[in-house]
């Protein structure tokens, strides 16, 4: 565990260090936010493959798991959610969250699921939504764990928040319960689609199959 | 557009490109003129650079220039140099027709190596007139040109809206082929079409191109190993090599193809060229390579070298003998795997000792049996090589034998010398562990079968599994990457090594278990031949050691140099295993319903349907509106065809699961009248039950439908409506489909990649661990995957800003309008009963 930590750590500063100062200023003129094709098919691939995890997930029995001890189900909400992190930290360009995971749970629909279609779609996008604001905000420079770990649980807070308002409409919104179900999407945002999709785009990059993207270029630069 | 565009010349001016994060630049001061309408072949060994050559040409290198780094310096010679968005730098100028590459994109077609790759959409048709439709072509001339590329490359049989799914290599390249000629471009570049295709498959790649360079001028850029199928076409030869001190790839021969394989002066063993059989320098070549494998056998077995090479071939046999005293390399690579106790106990195989037999065995897939009574024996330090055309059942044979596919009928038995104490004799009931230290089975894609992060970690996989002590595994994995030349790289990530040392290591990999019998599938596949013959090097002193290699191949030149013994695989009278011949697979396009209305209604309205039923329903939580609702529903599904039975089935999984929502809301739900029970969070009340009611309805209200409504829409039709009714971008849309026709590709891979951990003793790991450490891989090999489909894609001229054409026209009718009223009356209907009847709650009311 101390080797992932320490990759985490270093990698975390050289992602935010990025644009800094003591780049050459050619450097920095190379950040361009417009998509090329290859960022299409590699983040259209993400949410494909995203969705066969979304869609396996689906046959987990949440709301039993939520019966029995309130939290428990939702203690895996982030397997619902980590496509959209996945995709930001690897294209970097805006839109990247919002594409995949509506593309995920748009296959996942497809695919058929209990969550009923229109209402998967509609939580695709509020959660790409979630996790593209938190990337927005750091203007999409800052490609680091924890802008990640915040882009996953702004990410699950959004779903869960809408989900009160629609499928949940029979719980309190307020009140123990839908504070369970709250820090449990939360915490599971964090861990399942925050640090460990951040490890994951690790463990790819160094693959050198991200070698057309800056976020694997990065990381490659380091070995 | 029906004219031809003329064929264009390429220019080269004091070209050169440096990839992202490396020192060296693939190519420098490159100057070459390339007039129009010339044939020319670019040789030269792996990784020199021709393909980035090829891609360069086409303009989807790097995608845009971002900047000057640095400006022509005339006292150093420097040419000017740009960076482009993905790092990678470009110095000099290439200019095609007169043009730079990227204006000039979509006058070149780039055909690829992969033919999966290649395959952008999932039928036939659409894939042909991908190109088109980002040249902008008018729709109605698409068809009729798609029509006749395909009659060009003789396929005009097929129908256009065939899967691509199940086509052999051959068809896929042949489509690829048609994709490409159909944009009718001034160059056509070909990287590598032949090299994953069997020997008919590429004859039909070959006389394809032929014919049509008989009926249309173009220039045409080919790179290939092997020039000799190509000798007919070709105007000129050009010979890449790294000379020099910074290991640049520059020109070292350019002429007529007489001009360059006659010219004596030019060392093609060294460049890693093959030279074409009817040039003399061929034979020289040939006696070269088999005197040195000879050799090899020699020094392996202790003969002398003319001895074995009497005794193994014709070539003049005149090495020296010096080095008779060393035992075989692999020898001494079975003496440094197994832990020196075990070793000792572990009595060395004789030659010729029969490891693996077959009695009576019937192959096959799901109990279906392709090929019965196949009798065959495999013996230690014999090199036994699987023949026959592509999907004619080798793998199927070899996987048998590997213990990783199930027989149908009959036995694979290993030998006592083989179990080494294991009472099964069957190797499919050996687990993982067992197996992978007695058959190894080396898969065509190396990067199938990568379980670990460094080079080292990947061969101390098979070390630990033989006993050994992890420092001690440490030391013999250092050892053993030495001798495999890939000590370099120890740390390095496999995923990052070349094609050749990818190869290297996998097979290094298989043999650190020390199994006794090693079966590669096409081991020699798109090497140049450097790589080549240190790959049948290698498998020569591994059977000499007394390791029984099974190679499936249909690599001719393989076979002359190593094979021991042949069985053919085929459905020809002379095959040794005899296959039924099996039907073509065509399958029939699915229904996009089970409901004749429903698949009759445009994609993008279904999905509005499936929302406007389902979202009004959110306004109240209550059973009325969620019940009156479910039955309007299962109504109107009776209407359209869709009977209860067969709803139950489309939607099994909703009615599991919607009872659990149920029991949720009745303890955790808002609560009020009467109390039943009460217990920690747990508040049992008239209210949750009432709510609880309604929540199960409405799940099922709007699960139901959505599953009916969406289940069995086709992508592509989906992907047309998204671009023609919905208006989203053309580039998304179809970035989006492409990456959905990959599922299918990913499919198999998973099976490989599962396989593979099997093989290399990791299936016995708990599932959890062994899912994530599959998905990883196939993660991994995705993102690969869809890197080189957007090369693909771009090749096609996709993504060039141009205004896209449709090929095909996404239709509104009026039924589609009646279908969106229809979903929208049933949540209105049931809304406004609850109304009437007092129920209507919104949201569930406080």
């Amino acid at each position: 565990m101390t080797d992932s930590d320490h990759a985490s750590q270093t990698s975390s500063s050289a992602a935010t260090s990025l644009p800094s100062a003591s780049e050459p200023p050619a450097k920095r003129a190379h950040r361009s936010l417009k998509w090329r094709p290859v960022d299409i098919a590699v983040a259209s691939v993400i949410g494909v493959a995203s969705s066969l995890v979304f869609w396996a997930g689906d046959f987990i029995p949440h709301a039993g798991l939520q019966a029995l001890f309130p939290g428990l189900g939702s203690l895996v909400d982030g397997i619902w959610l980590f496509a959209g992190p996945l995709a930001a930290v690897i294209i970097r360009k805006p839109g990247a969250a919002i594409y995949a995971q509506v593309l995920a749970s748009l296959c996942e629909s497809l695919l058929g699921n209990i969550y009923g279609g229109a209402l998967t779609v509609l939580s695709g996008f509020i959660q790409g939504l979630g996790a593209e604001i938190v990337f927005a905000l750091f203007a999409y420079r800052a490609w680091n764990v924890w802008t990640t770990m915040l882009a996953g649980a702004v990410s699950g807070l959004f779903y869960r928040t809408v989900s009160f308002l629609t499928a949940l409409q029979a719980f309190s919104a307020l009140g123990w319960y839908a504070a369970s179900y709250y820090i449990a999407t939360t915490i599971s945002g964090i861990v399942l689609a925050g640090a460990v999709v951040w490890r994951l785009y690790l463990s790819i990059a160094r693959t050198g199959v991200l070698d057309r993207f800056e976020s694997g270029r990065v990381v490659r630069a380091r070995n | 557009m029906q004219e031809e565009q003329e064929p264009v010349g390429i220019t080269f001016a004091d070209w050169g490109y440096r990839r992202p994060l490396r020192s060296r630049f693939v190519a420098r001061h490159l100057d070459l003129g390339i007039t129009a309408g010339q044939h020319v072949l670019l040789l030269g060994a792996s990784g020199i650079g021709k393909s980035t050559i090829l891609e360069a040409v086409a303009g989807i290198l790097g995608n845009e220039d971002v900047g000057e780094t640095s400006a022509a310096d005339a006292a150093s010679g420097e040419a000017a140099a740009r960076e482009d968005q993905e790092g990678g730098v470009t110095e000099g100028s290439l200019l095609v027709g007169g043009q730079s590459v990227r204006e000039a994109r979509g006058r070149c077609a780039l055909m690829m190596q992969d033919p999966d790759a290649q395959m952008v959409l999932q039928r036939v048709g659409d894939n042909v007139a991908f190109g088109l439709e980002n040249l902008g072509v008018p729709a109605d001339e698409i068809w009729p040109r798609v029509r006749y590329a395909l009659e060009q490359v003789g396929l005009e049989g097929m129908e256009l809206d065939q899967p691509t799914s199940h086509l052999s290599g051959g068809q896929m390249q042949r489509i690829a082929l048609a994709g490409a000629l159909c944009m009718r471009p001034g160059v056509l570049l070909l990287d590598e079409p032949t090299a994953n295709l069997d020997p008919a498959g590429a004859r039909d790649v070959v006389e394809t191109v032929h014919r049509m360079l008989r009926a249309h001028r173009s220039t045409v850029m080919i790179v290939e190993h092997r020039a000799e199928p190509w000798l007919d076409i070709l105007d000129r030869v050009i010979v890449l090599g790294r000379v020099g001190e910074d290991g640049t790839a520059r020109v070292v021969a350019d002429g007529t193809p007489d001009e360059v394989f006659t010219d004596p002066s030019i060392d093609f063993d060294g460049l890693g060229v093959w030279v074409p059989s009817r040039y003399p320098a061929a034979t020289a070549q040939h006696q070269r390579m088999l005197r040195e494998i000879a050799e090899k056998k020699a020094a392996d077995i202790g003969k002398t070298p003319a001895m074995a090479a009497v005794s193994a071939t014709t070539a003049v046999a005149n090495g020296s003998a010096d080095d008779t005293d060393f035992r075989s390399e692999a020898e001494a690579v079975r003496r440094l795997i197994v832990p020196d106790v075990k070793f000792a106990r572990q009595k060395a195989i004789a030659p010729g000792t029969v490891l693996l037999t077959t009695q009576d065995l019937a192959i096959g897939h799901n109990g279906t049996a392709i090929a019965e009574h196949i009798a065959c024996e495999f013996r230690s330090g014999e090199i036994t090589v699987l023949q026959g055309r592509n999907g004619a059942g080798k793998s199927t044979l070899s996987m048998t034998l590997a213990g990783l596919l199930p027989q149908v009928s009959g036995h694979v038995v290993a030998s006592d010398e083989l179990r080494r104490g294991l009472s099964a004799s069957d190797p499919h009931d050996w687990s993982s562990a067992e197996l992978s230290q007695r058959i190894a089975f080396v898969f065509q894609n190396p990067e199938h079968q990568f379980v670990r992060n460094t080079v080292l970690e990947e061969v101390k996989v098979g070390l630990l599994a033989v006993g050994n002590e992890p420092a001690e595994a440490a030391r013999k994995g250092h050892a053993l990457l030495d001798r495999f030349g890939l000590d370099d790289y120890a740390d390095a990530n496999p995923y990052t090594l070349s094609g050749g040392e990818k190869r290297r290591l996998t097979v290094a990999a298989a043999l650190a278990a020390a199994p006794g019998v090693l079966i590669l599938d096409e081991p020699t596949f798109g090497q140049d031949r450097s790589t080549w013959l240190e790959i049948v090097m290698l498998m020569r002193s591994v059977a000499d050691s007394g390791v029984a290699v099974i190679a499936v191949t249909h690599d001719a030149d393989l076979v002359e140099a190593l094979a021991d013994k042949t069985i053919t695989v085929g459905d020809e009278e002379t095959s040794s295993v005899h296959v039924t011949k099996q039907a073509d697979r065509v399958e029939a396009p699915r229904p996009a319903s089970r409901s004749r209305f429903l698949a009759g209604i445009n994609p993008a309205f279904r999905l509005l349907g499936a929302f406007l039923v389902s979202i009004p329903l959110l306004f109240s939580l209550d059973p009325v509106s969620a019940g009156t609702a479910l039955v309007l529903e299962l109504l109107a599904f009776g209407a359209i065809g869709l009977h209860l039975p067969r709803v139950v089935r489309s939607v099994w999984p909703v009615l599991v699961m919607a009872p659990w929502t149920f029991l949720a809301v009745v303890l955790y739900g808002k609560h009020g009248g009467h109390t039943y029970f009460k217990w920690g969070m747990i508040h049992i009340t008239t209210k949750s039950v009432w709510l609880a009611c309604a929540t199960f309805l409405r799940v099922l209200a709007i699960a139901i439908p959505a599953v009916l409504l969406m289940l069995g829409i086709d992508s592509t039709d989906l992907a047309d409506a998204m671009s023609q009714v919905f208006h989203l971008p053309d580039r998304f849309v179809y970035g989006g489909l492409a990456g959905m026709r990959l599922l299918t590709v990913l499919k198999d891979d998973w099976t490989e990649i599962a396989q593979a951990r099997r093989s290399r003793g990791l299936g016995d790991q708990n599932r959890v661990a062994q899912f994530f450490s599959c998905a990883f891989s196939l993660l991994v090999l995705s993102i690969r995957r869809a890197t080189s489909l957007s090369t693909a894609m771009e090749a096609r001229a996709f993504g060039t800003g141009r205004a896209r054409s449709r090929a095909r026209e996404s239709r509104v009718r009026a039924k589609d309008w009646l279908f969106l009223v229809g979903c929208l009356v049933i949540p209105s209907v049931a809304l406004g009963v609850s109304i009437h009847l007092g129920t209507f709650s919104l949201g569930g009311g406080k």
